[in-house]
């Protein structure tokens, strides 16, 4: 089923002709605030809740990222789309996407980045499986490093801190700053795809960088200030492995 | 991620609260500043109330060690716990900053 928050009705209406996926009933429970109980209206910018339903593809508009984490954290979904500047033929294509993965979610660099997108994917797969503490934290950590690998390296091709110095610091936040605020860097896709292969789960994390290839010389004897983010990954997870010339990471947790 | 500062005898006790992960390189860093000028020799960092540290995170403390330690200043880690004590073990970060429990 196909959901929206800030998505017009008509496009909305559109959207689910073209992909074949119909559109998830109207809420008529529990909000309060009838006019924008409609479904497809905007979200207004409060801590109004809202409710989504299970199991739908959720598409999000015209919502800001403050009410954007309110409802990652209550959703229910099996997908988020952020529609950003998407036009209709690839939003259908995304939706295509979505429907092979147990969950997924596909959103800008800087929308990923300020709704702590592996805390919320995290909390998600939490509310749809049951996950003992310990795997809930592997799957986070995982997620949140192949995310900000993904993120810093990938869309925004910002490098690690190399030297152990303050200066390292301020070149990292110079570059990082001048990323995020350039929209051919920022508004580049980010893509999480999570598959139940039982008995575990397959996660990829999928960026729109120039791709990466693992180094194979032995790791430095001088302690450097960057690099950890795939050692991280290898110790909490079952095995991983770089796909698609290294813009896609793909982790297998055992149950 | 926030972060308070404590003088003590011959000690400054700095409190990490939160989460510390690659968006947080400016508090970070006025915090590297702030051990930096301070009089204290011994700087413990106390991280019980850090509940997540990411990959960066760890990077920016093995600088801080290091620019201290250039002012002949100790940098100290203590007390992490959870998901905090997992990733300092992973990074086998003890062989490089000393760790208290």
């Amino acid at each position: 089923m196909l959901a929206g928050i800030g998505v017009p009705m008509d496009r909305l209406e559109r959207l689910s002709r073209s992909s074949g996926v119909a559109l998830a009933p109207p809420d008529t429970a529990g909000t309060d605030n009838s006019a924008d109980n409609r479904f497809g209206v905007p979200a207004t910018d409060s801590h109004q809740k809202v409710r989504v339903f299970m199991r739908e593809i959720l598409l999000l508009g015209s919502v800001s990222h403050t009410a954007m984490i309110d409802i990652l954290q209550q959703s229910t979904a099996r997908a988020w789309i952020e529609v950003g500047t998407l036009g209709d033929d690839a939003l259908v294509n995304v939706i295509a996407h979505a429907l092979q993965s147990d969950f997924y979610a596909f959103f800008t660099t800087q929308t990923a980045n300020a709704c702590q997108l592996a805390c919320a994917i995290t909390h998600a797969l939490s509310q749809n499986r049951v996950l003992a503490s310990q795997a809930r934290g592997d799957i986070e950590l995982a997620l949140h490093e192949a995310l900000a690998n993904a993120m810093v390296h990938g869309n925004l091709q910002v490098g690690g801190m190399k030297g152990l110095s303050l200066a390292s610091i301020d070149r990292f936040a110079h570059d990082l700053h001048n990323r995020f605020s350039d929209p051919a860097f920022a508004l580049r896709r980010l893509e999480v795809r999570v598959r139940q292969e039982e008995p575990g789960l397959v996660v990829d994390v999928v960026d729109q960088g120039l791709g990466f290839s693992q180094p194979t010389q032995k790791k430095p004897t001088v302690p450097a200030a960057s690099g950890r983010g795939l050692e991280l990954i290898s110790a909490v997870v079952q095995s991983y492995e770089l796909l698609e010339g290294g813009r896609c990471i793909r982790m297998r947790f055992a149950p | 991620m926030d972060y308070g500062i404590d003088n003590q005898e011959h000690n400054a006790l700095i409190r990490l609260r939160g989460r510390l992960t690659f968006n947080d390189h400016a508090k970070l860093r006025a915090l590297i500043q702030e051990m930096l000028h301070h009089k204290a020799n011994r700087q413990v960092v106390d991280l019980s109330n850090l509940e997540f540290i990411d990959s960066a995170g760890i990077g920016m403390l093995l600088i801080a060690r290091e620019e201290l330690a250039n002012m002949d200043k100790q940098f100290i880690l203590r007390g992490a716990q959870g998901q905090v004590k997992r990733v300092l073990s992973v990074a086998q970060l003890a062989k490089i900053i000393t760790i208290e429990e």
